[in-house]
């Protein structure tokens, strides 16, 4: 399980990159699906979320489809970015 | 129905249609591998131009020869010149956008409409020309915009222009969307992994009549050399899917509804004595799409499974030049012309396996046509849910004959001779409905800018002004459609401004097919591609997928259309000005029978500057 403060800045993340305006961390549920339901993210989403792990942690996926592991929830994308981050 | 007169190819594989299509033929392609650049450090492989030339310079030197060889005077009033492409100028952003956007805002041909109209009067041509801005169907819709100019009288001839320039923003942009293969592109193949960009120029020029006189003095030596059939666009048809502003839908809907609608030839041309089955038994091959994405080509074999054409062959030229964007609907058209004269399917380049759910008839070698089919159909798909279906056929000459007093012609095709026929109109077998001008009626509008709303002509109460408008009017009037926060300011500008008109309308919402959405700007795209250019500009040159789906303008007519569940035409176009009588016959021709459209000027050149003029307009 990912430090509670890498799951708050992976949320706020989220909210800036995709715009989700109205939103605050607080409705977030770090364990809770990010696709297909809950926020009803779509397929550029999980291109953005590619981006922002490349430019804020330095972290490149080699496959795109490598991203349907890491992109579950908040807390398995804090997770892998604890363990990979270059920056 | 419209002829073709002349056509022209400027590609990496060559200069000329035949000097391309023999390459074609030979196998060859100009897909090469490029090195690493601080944007793409894996590399890439695509088919580019090895001499740089502007887009406007790349879209003269194609069409010259062509206008030259159909001998039209371009300089006449009776031509139109039609520009497809789905990014223009927008590489002149590359390096100007590092400071400020004044840069920018100085050089005006980074608007889509600008730049069309230096090559439209580098050719002397009084008329505003049109440029077709529809993602990646623009070849396609630019002609269907010819067929309907055509048909309607407006003009006699059209010189259709397909060509888009490749550079850092365009392959980051396709980057970004992880829709880049790292090899030689594999259209339909189990493996294939993504699509190759291609540069390339394309023109073709189309006539209402068959332009050469029977009557002239006749060389014996000359004729004996010359075929005595003359190629025609029949009809064509462009259907949104209402799913998704990027990814294909599952179940090719767009794309079957546009195909059917083509083959059935809607209102176009109705082919008497001969129903579908007999249009569908000349068509030699379908030249489809096929970019060699996981989802575009699954999507592709799902419509034509569905549309019962399985039987028939397919294939796609991407493996030889690329996915060449607002060219590759002129050009395929163009090369799927040249081999049904030279009776060859040419062979998918790079396919080996197949690797889409439904069994299609691909083959990588070329085959000869069998039984002398001398027709083929032409599809393409892109961003914004957009799909076309063209239909084309190679007629005898002589009985080609339209009649054009009365407009009104009966298009007849004796199956064994596969020639046409037009005999005058009597009694009930008018087959053409011929709509009098001006029959659209505005039922409602809005009108949006900085500094006001103002809905079927009174004013709304809006408590914001500038950039914080659009959301303004979002929270106040709409507030159930979190996909607009999404949005680039000229699709937040089109969406709010549909969704005050309707309304306006009332009623319950349902899914149609009968109401399309059709927008006009001059500068296309040019806030968000600004935004985006400053993503590759910045220190880590990452541009972002979202933002760069929306540098294509016609994404506007997406949202509105995924928004409403509208399966019509969706379509987008630059000129100059909001001329509303050009804006009026454009939509006029679009409609048919029965149908309504969203339609108007939608323009937005930055988040400050917005000015929407938009109607629902009903037959």
């Amino acid at each position: 399980m990912a430090n509670e403060q890498l799951i708050l800045e992976v949320k706020e993340k989220i909210i800036k990159a995709l715009n989700l305006a109205d939103m605050t961390p607080a409705d977030i549920d770090a364990e809770a699906p990010l696709f297909g339901e809950g926020l009803g993210l779509d397929s550029i989403d999980a291109l953005e979320f590619i981006l922002l792990l490349e430019r804020d942690y330095g972290i490149k996926l080699k496959n795109p489809a490598e991203g349907k592991e890491i992109f579950k929830s908040v807390a398995t994308m804090a997770e892998h970015i604890e363990k990979n981050r270059t920056k | 129905m419209i002829v073709k007169l002349a056509d022209n190819i400027i590609s990496p594989l060559g200069v000329g249609t035949q000097a391309n299509y023999r390459a074609v033929k030979a196998g060859l392609s100009a897909l090469k591998a490029y090195p690493a650049t601080d944007l793409l450090p894996e590399g890439y492989f695509a088919s580019l131009f090895d001499d740089k030339a502007s887009f406007e310079e790349r879209c003269i030197a194609c069409a010259e020869p062509a206008i030259k060889e159909a001998g039209i005077d371009a300089a006449s009033d009776r031509v139109i010149f039609i520009i497809s492409t789905t990014k223009a100028n927008v590489e002149l952003l590359d390096g100007a956008s590092a400071g400020s956007t004044t840069v920018i805002a100085g050089c005006d041909r980074q608007s889509p409409a600008a730049a069309a109209l230096q090559v439209s009067r580098w050719f002397g041509n009084p008329n505003t020309p049109v440029v077709v801005s529809n993602a990646c169907i623009s070849g396609l819709a630019a002609q269907i915009e010819a067929l309907r100019v055509i048909e309607s009288g407006r003009c006699d001839y059209a010189v259709v222009i397909g060509a888009d320039v490749v550079g850092r923003f365009v392959i980051s942009g396709f980057q970004s969307l992880k829709a880049l293969s790292p090899e030689q592109c594999r259209p339909f193949d189990a493996d294939r992994c993504g699509l190759n960009l291609g540069e390339a120029a394309a023109c073709i020029i189309y006539g209402a009549e068959v332009p050469s006189s029977p009557s002239a003095p006749q060389d014996d030596r000359k004729e004996a050399s010359q075929d005595d059939r003359v190629w025609c666009a029949v009809s064509g048809a462009i259907c949104n899917d209402a799913n998704h502003i990027s990814g294909p839908s599952r179940t090719g809907e767009g794309s079957y509804r546009a195909l059917m609608a083509a083959l059935d030839c809607l209102s176009q041309a109705v082919i008497a004595g001969s129903d579908r089955q007999s249009v569908v038994d000349d068509v030699a091959f379908i030249n489809v799409h096929g970019t060699s994405t996981l989802y575009n080509d699954e999507m592709e074999s799902i419509a034509i499974d569905r549309a019962g054409l399985a039987n028939i062959p397919v294939n796609t030229l991407k493996g030889y030049f690329g996915h060449t964007l607002g060219a590759a609907g002129v050009l395929e058209t163009i090369l799927s012309m040249a081999a049904v004269e030279d009776g060859t399917v040419l062979g998918t380049r790079g396919f080996e396996n197949i690797g889409v759910s439904r069994t299609l008839k691909l083959s990588s070698q070329n085959a000869p046509i069998e039984g002398g089919k001398q027709s083929f159909v032409k599809l393409l798909s892109g961003f914004g849910g957009v799909n076309a279906a063209m239909l084309f056929s190679r007629l005898y000459k002589d009985a080609v004959f339209t009649n054009r007093l009365n407009d009104s012609a009966l298009l007849k095709i004796d199956a064994p001779k596969r020639s046409i026929d037009f005999v005058e109109n009597s009694g009930n077998q008018i087959v053409k409905e011929n709509a009098p001008k001006n029959l659209l009626r505005a039922k409602h509008n809005v009108e949006i800018t900085p500094s006001r709303v103002v809905l079927d002509g009174a004013k709304l109460n809006v408590e914001a002004e500038g950039p914080a408008l659009l959301e303004a009017i979002y929270r106040k009037y709409i507030g159930d459609w979190p996909k607009f926060f999404k949005m680039d300011p000229l699709a937040k500008l089109g969406f709010v401004a549909s969704e005050l008109l309707l309304q306006a309308e009332g009623g319950d919402r349902q899914p149609t097919d009968k109401r399309a959405v059709i927008l006009f700007n001059r500068s296309g795209s040019l806030a968000d591609d600004i935004n985006y250019q400053r993503g590759i500009d910045g220190p880590d040159h990452l541009g972002s997928p979202s933002l760069f789906v929306y540098t294509l303008p016609n994404i506007v007519t997406g949202e509105i259309a995924i928004r409403n569940k509208y399966y019509a035409e969706t379509s987008f176009y630059c000129i100059p000005e909001p001329d509303e009588e050009l804006m009026q016959g454009i939509v006029e021709e679009s409609l048919e029978p029965g149908m309504s459209a969203i339609a108007g000027w939608c323009e937005c050149s930055s988040e400050n500057d917005f000015n929407a003029k938009m109607y629902i307009l009903e037959g």
